[in-house]
């Protein structure tokens, strides 16, 4: 049987009582894990319960997701691991996190009100001389009308949120955005987003901060 | 502190197209199995632009140009795989009545006696 690796957290970290994880420690680091039946591949299940354990987790401390479905022959392998991520790193992380959890806020606005406006602005004239390069046109001009418009709409979230960094959206009409927010800010930032009537609004949290890792840095033997 | 919202399942699910690909990424030795999951990252990865979108925006402009001009245009009736209205209508051949070709009298030669 080997291991599913989950997340990287403080050894101190107190996992909740019906969490389906348990802690490998690395001197005051753990590496959050789950029993593995070999060769078996992930379910959606998995996945989400993986997800799930995470968010879990965030009252306690800050986590450090790892990528879903990391796996590791046994214990002795998962500190290999977590030493190779690389501990100063690691306790950087931690700390820049702590007290902070990832929000996700998506908003969908009306094609024909986005169209209206790239309209009204002018820039998009309606001879179809390229049908594509057209198109192009109207679709940056729709995203950059989008954004602006959910600048104004999640200026309440953005004042209490830490960071925030835009996500990959489905279509040219959304605008997906991850926010770094305090976990006493959470209840706040979605209160924000309900109160939005405009357009259709989500918001889904709090998740552990997967945008706002920056990639480990090696350290130098100088110590700088 | 106060208690953290829970996302919900389905809030959930949503959010890991975004997820599957992110998080801290351990060296080779360690093996990641992502088998049997790449369906949840197949609504992501979708290429958005489609051609048939770009003509759906292009028609809409047409109507809003033609409204701003005082022309009352109706849309006509959605059609094609993404609710399109025919655009490129006229790159379908109208309909031609059948060529009906008469045989020329073809003179016959008599052959002489």
């Amino acid at each position: 049987m080997s291991l599913y690796l989950h997340g990287v957290v403080r050894a101190s970290h107190r996992l909740p009582d019906d969490s389906p994880f348990r802690l490998v420690d690395v001197d005051d680091l753990a590496a959050v894990v789950s029993d593995r039946q070999n060769d078996q591949v992930l379910t959606e299940q998995e996945v989400v319960a993986h997800l799930e354990g995470l968010c879990a987790l965030l009252p306690g401390g800050p986590v450090l997701p790892l990528r879903i479905g990391t796996t590791a022959v046994d214990e002795a392998a998962t500190r290999t691991a977590v030493v190779a991520l690389g501990p100063p790193s690691l306790r950087h992380h931690l700390d820049e996190l702590d007290g902070m959890a990832e929000m996700h806020v998506r908003l969908v606005f009306d094609e024909n009100t986005a169209l209206r406006a790239v309209h009204d602005r002018g820039v998009v004239t309606s001879r179809a001389v390229d049908v594509v390069a057209q198109g192009e046109l109207i679709a940056r001009e729709i995203v950059a009308w989008r954004r602006k418009e959910a600048d104004a709409l999640l200026a309440p979230v953005a004042a209490v949120a830490k960071a925030m960094a835009l996500l990959d959206a489905p279509a040219h009409t959304e605008e997906a955005r991850a926010y770094l927010v305090p976990l006493d800010q959470v209840e706040a930032a979605c209160a924000a987003v309900a109160k939005i009537s405009e357009v259709t609004a989500t918001c889904t949290g709090p998740l552990p901060a997967y945008h706002f890792l920056d990639p480990p840095r090696p350290a130098s033997r100088w110590g700088w | 502190m106060t208690a953290p919202v829970v996302p919900n399942s389905g809030g959930l699910a949503d959010v890991l197209n975004v997820l599957l690909d992110k998080g801290l990424v351990i060296d080779a030795s360690v093996r990641v199995s992502l088998i049997g999951i790449e369906i949840l990252a197949i609504d992501i990865k979708v290429v958005i632009a489609s051609v048939d979108t770009y003509i759906r925006y292009l028609e809409a402009m047409q109507r809003l140009e033609a409204t701003r001009r005082g022309v009352v245009t109706a849309a006509p009736a959605a059609q094609g795989i993404s609710g399109t209205y025919g655009l490129l209508a006229s790159a379908v051949p109208a309909m031609v009545a059948p060529a009906v070709v008469t045989p020329a009298a073809v003179p016959v030669e008599e052959p002489e006696q």
